[in-house]
């Protein structure tokens, strides 16, 4: 049973096409990592599954509902789907707490105290109890980082997308987000995760798949993926990064 | 040892420090030398020609005290003025309220307040060492400082320092809450209107001036209210702590709410002195009131339920033509209003009241307002009792607060909107905002103000009849949001795109985005602008004399140096507009200070 579904999708920026023709589909609690060249369209491909770009042909269907648009399925869509972004974009004028608790309060309707238990339960979580009542930008990178996990998952999310969340960073914080994420894998969370950190993808994900120039050129279990690739465009992008 | 460099403190500037200081920064070379002692003897030079010029017995600084009144409230009778006082004290009370409500208690270190305290007697020291004795008036040389006042002076100023210094010395460490020294120095300044003696211009039995010029306490017939007023305030600071003590968040609230409420019920009711008729009330207003206020809960209840809800849309979109054909139709201004209200309610219910309690929360809010909002208008509509001859009832100072205070708050909501709508992606919003925007930004006030004066009545269907402080205040209003409008959207511009999808991936409505995510950021990064613009604004009222208002600027320029019964104060301009000129540099500055501590409060949200 596939949680997310998409059949040809295709996304136009002008007259450059971004994605061409993107077919696959996601298992509940499955861990897809794609990779890819730098602007091979894996962040406008994962940003049209909560609909932050609209793709103009194909069909993308999230927990069963069809992506159109329809403002009240793109709302329900965005409460399901959490999203966890390279520049963190945490609300700089809010406490670590009040970034959490947002959301929660004012679209799930939830009480104050609620949000609050909730949101120090998170926190602790990914490691940063004693950080809630600090401003964003009196955090290091990781524990931005970590904040933006936890006020995605505050909106108890079936989904989870990061795009290239350890991009930002500097090598020594990588890890604690990174640890953040496994743990997060082995919960049982649905995750697509851009990234190019192999290492990760190795370890946790239960597939990869390979972007490149707007199109899937292979998919494949990660043992595979690294050890025996189908494709040659893959035996590339493979000895470019490893 | 890094560790060991931190816990120690910087080097204190000791006495000796000073002549190190100003031999680096003054005397470090000889070209230096020369340029330090030659700015020195140009300041002092020009400050002896102001001082000269205040203390000179050619100044006619009566001229200014004897007409406080006229500069505050202009012809406002007499008999009147407990409004004027209540007016005042429920400004001051509410400011002394918010004040302790919203004290964060921040102490000062005895050292940092002496510190400060010495720099200010010093400038007293330096006035008083430097001020001349003799001033030359028409060719003949007048003793205008005698050189034992100075002494006294001066000895008075060293024993300050002494003590200042002494308590420094003695206690550097202990701390004390700044408001309490501000209490201490508003004390001063009330104690001062009771102690200090002026010459004042008073007249005899017969209406003949009094010569010389008697001395009496400063402030004269106005030290009481001015004492009574203080105390409120202290009293309305202490409540303010207490309920911050007790926790009490619901009430920031309602002391925002009745910032809002307060000048309302200035203007409608306590300063014009309405004429308003009980029957009036009774049989009108309460009636409709009830009714407005039980449509608006029914409304509340029904629109959420589950068969109304398609029909959502319609009934706004009804509920909208309603309005329109309302206002066109001969009926009370109050309907034309309380329609339009009913319209927002009814299309923002579904949004708000989503939940028993956010209804029932709604349901009171809807009533309440009603009710002050038809109350407020039937002061506002009533005629005034109160007459002044040949001009608006607003005059002087309350007419340049007036203007400016009114001005500014509603520009807020308009320079929001028209910010936004600049910024739309819907062509026709975002086509008339910015021809709204540049439209009356390319057109200078004064002509605006003439346009309110003298054109708008020609627009506006007939009997719809404006006074003139009215037009004064919406065409200051629509200039000054253009202004603001491109403020905020320099605030807007700043944004990056990543806080707009972070707030849609959160799965934030368009209206929360703006309101929680957006504005909070746009607003906080152009406080600067703001505060430029709102303090040029206090400054532009003064071209309301333009079109015939008394305003303070006026009165200081043109009415009293033009009186010649009673006192005789012809030609007496430079005092008067010196006077002014003080005032609004007093008013000015202390905001402008007062905003840059906020924005610092502010500031620890950035990045
Ligand atoms: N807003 C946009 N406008 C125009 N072109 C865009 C925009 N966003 C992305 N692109 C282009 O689309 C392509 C795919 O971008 P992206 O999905 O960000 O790649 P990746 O995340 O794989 O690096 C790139 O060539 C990029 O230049
Ligand atoms: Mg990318």
């Amino acid at each position: 049973m596939s949680i997310i579904k998409s059949v040809d999708v295709k996304k136009w920026y002008g007259d450059f096409q971004a994605l061409k023709g993107i077919s696959m589909d996601v298992a509940e609690g499955e861990v897809l990592v794609i990779a890819g060249p730098s602007g091979s369209g894996k962040s406008t491909f994962i940003r049209c599954i909560n609909r932050l770009e609209q793709h103009q042909d194909g069909q993308i269907f999230v927990d069963g509902i069809e992506l159109t648009n329809d403002l009240k399925n793109i709302e329900a869509i965005r409460s399901e789907v959490g999203m966890v972004f390279q520049s963190f974009n945490l609300f700089p004028h809010l406490t670590v707490l009040q970034n959490i608790t947002l959301a929660p309060i004012w679209v799930r309707k939830k009480s104050k105290t609620e949000a609050e238990e909730k949101a120090m339960e998170l926190l602790e979580r990914v490691g940063i109890p004693e950080q809630a009542e600090k401003f964003p930008g009196q955090l290091s990178g990781g524990q931005q980082q970590r904040v933006a996990i936890a006020r995605a998952l505050a909106m108890e999310p079936k989904i989870m997308l990061f795009d290239e969340p350890t991009s930002a960073l500097d090598p020594e914080m990588i890890k604690e987000v990174l640890d953040v994420m496994k743990e997060l894998a082995k919960s049982g969370m649905t995750m697509i995760v851009v990234t190019h950190e192999m290492g990760f993808a190795k370890e946790v994900a239960d597939r990869v798949m390979l972007f490149d120039d707007g199109q899937l050129v292979e998919e494949n279990t990660p043992d595979e993926f690294f050890n025996n690739p189908k494709s040659d465009r893959t035996k590339l992008f493979l000895s470019q990064i490893l | 040892m890094q560790d060991n460099k931190t816990l120690e403190s910087p080097p204190e500037i000791q006495f000796a420090g000073v002549s190190r200081w100003l031999k680096e920064n003054l005397f470090s070379s000889l070209s230096s030398s020369i340029l330090s002692l030659l700015s020195v003897a140009a300041v002092v030079s020009i400050f002896r020609a102001i001082i000269g010029f205040f203390i000179s017995p050619e100044r006619e600084w009566t001229a200014v005290t004897y007409n406080l009144q006229l500069y505050m409230v202009q012809a406002y009778p007499e008999s009147d003025f407990i409004r004027v006082w209540i007016t005042v004290g429920l400004l001051i009370s509410l400011l002394g309220l918010s004040w302790g409500f919203n004290s964060l208690k921040e102490k000062v270190v005895i050292k940092e307040w002496c510190d400060g305290l010495l720099k200010g007697i010093s400038s007293f020291l330096f006035i008083i060492l430097i001020a001349p004795t003799n001033v030359d008036v028409e060719g003949t040389s007048v003793e205008v400082f005698k050189n034992n006042t100075r002494y006294i002076c001066l000895a008075v100023g060293i024993g300050l320092i002494f003590a200042v210094y002494l308590l420094r010395k003695t206690s550097p460490k202990t701390e004390i809450i700044r408001d309490r020294i501000s209490f201490l120095y508003l004390s001063l300044l009330v104690g001062s209107i009771w102690i200090i003696k002026v010459p004042t211009v008073t007249f005899t039995s017969s209406n003949e001036r009094v010569d010389p010029d008697p001395f009496l306490p400063l402030a004269n017939t106005t030290t009481i209210p001015w004492t009574i007023i203080f105390g409120c305030m202290i009293f309305a600071y202490l409540i303010g702590t207490f309920l911050k003590a007790k926790g009490k968040n619901s009430m920031s609230r309602l002391i925002l709410s009745s910032w809002v409420l307060a000048p309302l019920v200035i203007v409608s009711w306590i300063y014009r002195k309405p004429d308003f008729g009980m029957s009036n009330i009774l049989t009108l207003d309460i009636p409709i009131a009830v009714a407005f206020s039980v449509l608006g809960i029914l409304a509340i209840r029904t629109l959420n339920k589950e068969k109304i809800v398609p029909y959502q849309r319609y009934i706004t979109y009804g509920m909208l033509a309603l309005t329109v054909v309302i206002f066109f139709l001969p009926v009370l201004r109050q309907l034309k209003i309380l329609f339009f209200i009913t319209w927002l309610l009814v299309s923002v219910a579904p949004t708000i009241a989503n939940s028993k309690e956010s209804a029932k929360n709604l349901s009171i809010v809807w009533s309440v307002t009603v009710f002050i909002l038809i109350l407020l208008m039937r002061g506002a509509s009533s005629e005034s009792l109160i007459v002044v001859p040949g001009s608006s009832i607003y005059g002087g100072f309350t007419l340049t607060w007036l203007i400016a205070f009114f001005g500014i708050a509603i520009s807020f909501p308009f320079g929001v909107i028209l910010a936004l709508g600049r910024t739309s992606k819907l062509p026709v919003i975002r086509i008339m905002c910015t021809a709204v925007i540049e439209l009356v930004r390319s057109v200078p006030f004064i002509t605006w103000l003439f346009f309110g004066s003298v054109m708008l009545t020609l627009f506006l269907p007939k009997g719809v009849e404006f006074d003139e402080v009215l037009r004064a205040i919406v065409v200051t209003a629509i200039f000054s949001s253009a202004y603001l409008a491109e403020n905020v959207r320099g605030g807007l511009q700043s944004i990056s795109n990543g806080q707009f999808e972070a707030a849609d991936a959160v799965g934030l409505s368009t209206l929360q985005r703006i309101t929680l995510i957006i504005m909070p950021q746009a607003l906080r990064a152009v406080i600067p602008p703001i505060v430029s613009q709102v303090i040029s604004l206090f400054k532009d009222t003064s071209l309301v004399a333009i079109v015939g208002l008394f305003d303070l600027l006026y009165i200081g320029s043109k009415v009293i140096p033009n009186q010649s019964q009673g006192a005789n104060f012809l030609g007496t301009i430079q005092e008067n507009i010196l006077f002014c000129a003080i005032f609004y540099w007093i008013f000015t500055y202390s905001f402008a200070r007062r905003s840059m501590k906020i924005e610092k409060r502010l500031g620890l949200g950035e990045r």
